[in-house]
Parts: structure tokens; C-alpha cells; sequence
């Protein structure tokens, strides 16, 4: 009975921070529809053009990058690769970096007014820097699903046929809902991503609804506009739970499993290949953008944003422990199914993280934007608390990752020993999955300190971040303090990652 | 049929296996018994060629199939078929697919491999269980299904480790009898792995126990 009121709390701290503004959202948009408005806005060539050029560009970045990734993710965990961590490492790294820093990169390698500038001023050039950026999850997706396969399942199938027949029959079959996962999940990052498609002038439909709002303070458009994203991720995550969960078979801890022995004349291919794609994917646009940076430039982009870097440190943190708590505690919810509607809270949250950022930031603003509520809106706490509504999904999943690994001996012996259910939390849930605890905590606050589509709508004056900090000064800002600020931005993320990496929290 | 001479095995410089003798008749029914731990487990890895021995070697039908650090002939080269202990079975395939998997390898014709499922499944009573998914399945349904799929290609050896380890008594009975009346009636060179007495009597024609990572003791049963 207890659990069930506590379960009840939680749910109803994420119906608030999360679930409630994209009522409300909805409510608004929905009232007072006149439908001879809405038809003629989404009759406009423009709109409807972005809106299918969005999805084409979508679907063409969650395939390529789903499909490039898991061919890498098996060539590192499914082979005796010599090189396997160090570029796990190195090409984790695309998906730390904001993505328009990154594309400022490709900008300042290829120029604005080159024979290229065509290519990546558009759709091809978008597409690329996504692929790039959304890499790492296809690569970290099926390195999860392999280590899953045990290995008399291959060895079975070696009486019958070579590795090459093992890898096709029984390997890849088996990943399959890992790369309808992230075809998934990039399809629907693709197409509610919207700082690329602005730094390289892309008419992409997320982008639509964020001008509509910010240049044109057209709110009810972009209210309007807002609905498609939100049918699109509410589709997409149908099908995740249509298919996905069917086919996903309950985690376990990662077990020794078979590998395929490259030999040295593949040792040395695959080496050099992977060093071409690391240079070309992830050093050559950081490094040329930050071959601007002088100590001069440092110091004068310390000065003029030192107080938005520390407003990103300081929203980043707090939205980091927010996220650890309440991710870890909506999972306990949904692992042990204290509520009968548990499969709705748990689809909530991922549907919160599939929607487009303008859509939730519009959201909050309609929700917080009354005088009662002015503390929450004309502060940092709405900018935590969109942060927090955003990756709750990422706090939960990496929890709940954790939770399922449990044995449930563990907790039935707790309970032979008269421990509560707040107990069996206090002293084996939570001491057991203080490693999982500090990696949500840093994974929360990268994905924070990187924000800038939510940041950008909902800070309120003087309240800036670092992320909005650099994307105003892409405007006008000089070339040397814009490097010097995307430098300052990327040291602030990958650091910490790397030093939890190496101590192998993460 | 198979021929194991001086093998010996170590995994990250402990030693599993040492010095093993063993010569295995061609449609005999032997039983490897053993403690867990004991290696009898690694001996089955080492002659399917799962894994390459530290030095010896393996003959299975003439033909030296592993020797010293080398596997000579790949798995799916050396005739052998298996029963695992926790059965190995596909379940993004179903019953059929599981079965007809080691035909479809060796490109035997679609309307054969329908024809060997259905045999194999009459064989071990599961007939009309084809389109089930491996989930659906009971424990000693299960075992069927691994069982028909490891002889539905007709292998010369079968190796089974400790197969009926998971399942109750009864069935355990039942399965075992089975077993025998199969490698009676199909002819099979029968390679058969566990840790009880009472199942290693029951199958074999022969019983080799394991100990201290070597051959401690044969007894002839039959």
C-alpha cells in the first residue's frame, strides 16, 4: 500500500514536470480551431515541402547511420580488434559535441562561398553532420545486443556453417531489434534536431515552428506546426512498442561471449580505415574550427561568457541530480510494476524524449507563463525542469537497465529479512546501483550542458547559457571567440566524460 | 571413430585438461562422468573444435581434425552435431526453422527439409509443432526440438553435454530412454556428457569418469 502512494508521488512530479505542459500544449493548440487557418497554413508550398524534406532527411540519417554504426559496433565487440576501446572512445565523441559545433566546423573547412558550399548548405550537408553526430548511439546499441548473444547459440550454428554463415543467421538476426531501435531513435532525433538545419540554412520543419515562434512571435502557427512533430514521435513510438519491446528479450549483464579472430593483415586494414573515419568524421571539423583559437581569443571568451558558463554549469548540475533522483526512482516504479498503468509512465517519458524540443519548450511556456507561477517561469527553474522533462527517458532506461540485471533472490531475500519496500531501496537497491547512479548523473548533465533548442526558448533575460551564448554570437560574433566558446563547450563535456570513462563508470 | 590422443588444454595458463587418451567406437554410446568443474564439458568444446587444444591431438574418422594449438578441420566440417545444456535454441526462429537450420546449410532442396522436419518431429513426438515459436515450448518440448535438430542432417557423432541436467526426474527418465532407443535405431556414435551416476548407467555402453582434469577410470557397462 505504501509503494502504491509512493508511486502515485512520482508519478504525479512527472505529470507536472513533464507530462503536463504538453497537455496543456495540446489544449491550446486545440481550442478555438478554425479550421479555414489551419488549412491555409498547412496548404503553404513551404510548409509542406519542409515538412517532407524533414522526412526524407530523417529516414535517410537513421538508415545510414543505423546501418554504418552496427556495422562498426560488431567489428568492435564481436572481433579481437586491437584498436576496439580507444575508437569506441574517440567516436563517442561526435555525440558529446553540440551538433552546430560540429557543423560550424564543416563551415569553416568548406566556406560559404566554395565549389562545396552547395553540397553542405542543404539537405546533403545536414544529413552528414547528423550522421556523424548520431553515430555513436547505432555503435553503443549493438554492442549491447552482442554481448547479449550467448554463445552456445553461435557455437550451435559452427557445426552447420562458417563464421561468415554464423554472422547471418544467427548474429545478426539477433541484433535486429538493436537496429530497429536506432533507426528508430535517430529517425526521430533527425527530424526534431533543429541547430544544424539553422547553422547550414536547411528549411527543415522543426525549424519552421522554432522561427515561427521566436522570429515571428507567431504562437498560435507555431503551436500549430508543433502538432505533425508530435503525430510523427507518437508514431514512431508505437512501432518501438509494437516491435521493439516484442522483440527485445530482458537485459542481462554483459557475458564473455564468442569471438572472431581478425588476422593481422585485417588487424592493420581495419586500423587504417577507422583512423581515415575518425580524422575525417570528428578531428578535421574540431580541429579547423579551433585553429582560430589564440590564447587572446581564450581569454576574451572566458570574459565575456563567464557568466553563461557558469549558468550552464550551474542548470546542468542541478537538472543532472534532479534527473539521477527522479530517473532512478520512476524506474523502481516501472520495474516492479507498482501501478497497473506502469506501461503508460514508462511510454510518457520516452515520449517526452522523442518530441521535438520547440514542441515541449512551447509547451512549458504556456503552462509557467502566469503571474502565480512567475517564480518558476522568470527563473533558472524552468529551464532545470524542461531539462529534467526532456531526458527523463535516458535517466529511466539506464536505471532500469540496472534494476532488471538484479537478481530477484537479492530482494526476496531483503524481504525474508522484514524489509520494507523503502528498506529494500535504502540498503540493496540503491548501494547496488551506485555505479549506475554516478553515470546517469553525468550522462544528465552532458545532455544539459549541450542543450540549446529548449534553452533558447524558455531563459529568461540574464539567465543565458553557454549553448545560447554561442549560437547569438553565430550571428555577428567574431570567427576567433565563437571557436574560442565552441572550445570552452566541448572541454566542459567531453572532460568529465572521459574522466568517468577511464574509472570506468560510464 | 574418434581418436583422442594426449590431449591436454589450459585456459589463461590453468590447466583444464591433461594428458587424455581416448578412443571412442564407431556406434558406441559413451558417457564422460565427471564433477563440475571436472573438464568433461571443455572435452566436448575441444571435439566439436570449438576451441583448439594446448597440445595432443584429435582423429574423428581417420582424419586429424585437431592438433596441438591448431583446429585443423572448422566445426562444421567434422560430421558432429550437439546437444547443449542449456540447448542452444534459436528463438527468433521457430520450431521448424530451428530444425531444418543444418539442412538449409547444406542446401538440401526446401521440399526435403520440410520433409526431414516433419520426419524428425514424428521421431520425437512433436509432430504438428512446427510453426510454434521456441518460447511457447515446455522444458522437455524444448529438449525435443534440440534433439531433432541435432539429427536431422544424419551426423556421425552426437555430443551431449549434460542435456537433461534442468528437467525433473520423470522426464529425465522418459528422455534418457529415448535417447537410447534413437541412437539405437539412427546408429550414431554417441558422446554423452553428466554428472549423474544414475543417467551415466542408464545410457552408456561405457562410462569414462573425469577427475582431476584426467581419465581417472573406465568401466565397461556392456
Amino acid at each position: 500500500m505504501q509503494e502504491r502512494k509512493f508511486a502515485i508521488g512520482i508519478v504525479f512530479i512527472i505529470t507536472l514536470i513533464g507530462f503536463l505542459p504538453l497537455i496543456v500544449m495540446l489544449f491550446h493548440a486545440l481550442s478555438g480551431l478554425e479550421y479555414e487557418k489551419v488549412l491555409e497554413l498547412f496548404a503553404k508550398k513551404a510548409i509542406v515541402e519542409s515538412f517532407f524534406q524533414s522526412l526524407l532527411l530523417s529516414a535517410f540519417v537513421a538508415f545510414t547511420s543505423t546501418l554504418l554504426g552496427t556495422a562498426l559496433g560488431l567489428l568492435f565487440a564481436k572481433t579481437d580488434f586491437i584498436a576496439s576501446k580507444l575508437f569506441v572512445s574517440l567516436l563517442i565523441v561526435p555525440l558529446l559535441v553540440p551538433p552546430y559545433i560540429l557543423a560550424l566546423g564543416w563551415i569553416d573547412i568548406i566556406g560559404v562561398e566554395s565549389v562545396l558550399s552547395g553540397w553542405l548548405f542543404g539537405f546533403w550537408g545536414v544529413a552528414w553532420v547528423l550522421i556523424c553526430v548520431y553515430l555513436p548511439i547505432p555503435i553503443v546499441l549493438s554492442m549491447l545486443f552482442v554481448k547479449q548473444i550467448a554463445p552456445n547459440l553461435e557455437n550451435m550454428a559452427k557445426l552447420y556453417t562458417d563464421e561468415w554463415g554464423v554472422l547471418r543467421f544467427i548474429t545478426l538476426p539477433r541484433i535486429m531489434p538493436a537496429f530497429v531501435l536506432s533507426f528508430l531513435l535517430l529517425f526521430i532525433l533527425s527530424f526534431s534536431e533543429y541547430s544544424v538545419a539553422n547553422v547550414l540554412r536547411f528549411h527543415s520543419f522543426s525549424l519552421e515552428s522554432f522561427v515561427r515562434f521566436s522570429a515571428f512571435y507567431d504562437f498560435k502557427s507555431a503551436m500549430l506546426l508543433s502538432l505533425p512533430m508530435l503525430l510523427v514521435a507518437a508514431l514512431v513510438l508505437l512501432i518501438e512498442r509494437l516491435y521493439v519491446e516484442k522483440n527485445l528479450t530482458k537485459m542481462k549483464t554483459p557475458q564473455r561471449i564468442n569471438i572472431i579472430k581478425l588476422s593481422k593483415k585485417q588487424q592493420l586494414f581495419f586500423s587504417v580505415l577507422l583512423i581515415c573515419f575518425v580524422f575525417i568524421i570528428l578531428l578535421l571539423p574540431l580541429f579547423s574550427l579551433f585553429s582560430h583559437v589564440t590564447l587572446q581569443s581564450l581569454a576574451l571568451a572566458f570574459d565575456k561568457a563567464l557568466f553563461p558558463l557558469m549558468n550552464s554549469f550551474v542548470y546542468s548540475l542541478s537538472a543532472a541530480a534532479l534527473l539521477t533522483l527522479l530517473g532512478f526512482l520512476s524506474a523502481y516504479v516501472i520495474s516492479f510494476k507498482f501501478l497497473s498503468l506502469w506501461r503508460f509512465f514508462d511510454g510518457g517519458i520516452v515520449f517526452l524524449f522523442t518530441l521535438p524540443a520547440t514542441v515541449l519548450g512551447i509547451g512549458f511556456i504556456l503552462l509557467y507563463n502566469r503571474v502565480w507561477l512567475d517564480f518558476i517561469y522568470a527563473s533558472a527553474l524552468i529551464v532545470i525542469l524542461a531539462y529534467v522533462g526532456k531526458y527523463l527517458a535516458l535517466a529511466v532506461k539506464m536505471s532500469e537497465h540496472r534494476l532488471q540485471q538484479m537478481p530477484s533472490s537479492m530482494l526476496e531475500a531483503a524481504k525474508l529479512s522484514g524489509a520494507s519496500w523503502f528498506d529494500t531501496l535504502r540498503y540493496i537497491l540503491i548501494p547496488q546501483s551506485k555505479k549506475v547512479l554516478i553515470a546517469v548523473f553525468v550522462v544528465s548533465f552532458i545532455f544539459s550542458f549541450r542543450e540549446s533548442t529548449l534553452t533558447m526558448l524558455l531563459y529568461p533575460a540574464g539567465h543565458e547559457t553557454l549553448s545560447v551564448y554561442i549560437i547569438t554570437q553565430m550571428a555577428n560574433g567574431r570567427p576567433e571567440i565563437i571557436a574560442a566558446l565552441s572550445l570552452i563547450m566541448v572541454l566542459s563535456i567531453v572532460v568529465p566524460f572521459f574522466i568517468f570513462m577511464r574509472r570506468k563508470v560510464i | 571413430m574418434i581418436e583422442i590422443k594426449e590431449l591436454s588444454f589450459s585456459y589463461e595458463e590453468k590447466s583444464v585438461l591433461q594428458n587424455i587418451t581416448l578412443f571412442v567406437k564407431a556406434g558406441e554410446r559413451l558417457v564422460l562422468l565427471g564433477n563440475s568443474g571436472s573438464g568433461k564439458s571443455t572435452l566436448l568444446r575441444l571435439i566439436a573444435g570449438f576451441i583448439a587444444p594446448t597440445s595432443g591431438e584429435i582423429v574423428i574418422d581417420k582424419s586429424v581434425v585437431s592438433k596441438d594449438t591448431k583446429v585443423l578441420t572448422p566445426p562444421h566440417k567434422r560430421g558432429i552435431s550437439m546437444v547443449f545444456q542449456d540447448l542452444a535454441l534459436w528463438n527468433h526462429m521457430n520450431v521448424a526453422q530451428n530444425i531444418a537450420f543444418p539442412l538449409k546449410m547444406q542446401k538440401v532442396p526446401q521440399i526435403e527439409q520440410m520433409q526431414r522436419v516433419s520426419e524428425f518431429l514424428e521421431i520425437v513426438s512433436l509432430k504438428g509443432y512446427e510453426q510454434r515459436s521456441i518460447d511457447e515450448l515446455s522444458g522437455g518440448e524444448q529438449q525435443r526440438v534440440a534433439l531433432a535438430r541435432a539429427l536431422v542432417n544424419a551426423p556421425k557423432v552426437l555430443l551431449m553435454d549434460e542435456p537433461l541436467s534442468s528437467l525433473d526426474e520423470e522426464l529425465n527418465i522418459r528422455l534418457r530412454q529415448e535417447i537410447v532407443s534413437l541412437q539405437e535405431r539412427l546408429g550414431f556414435t554417441l558422446v554423452y556428457v553428466t554428472h549423474n551416476k544414475e543417467e551415466a548407467a542408464a545410457i552408456a555402453h561405457r562410462i569414462v569418469k573425469i577427475e582431476n582434469k584426467t581419465i581417472e577410470a573406465k568401466q565397461c557397462k556392456r
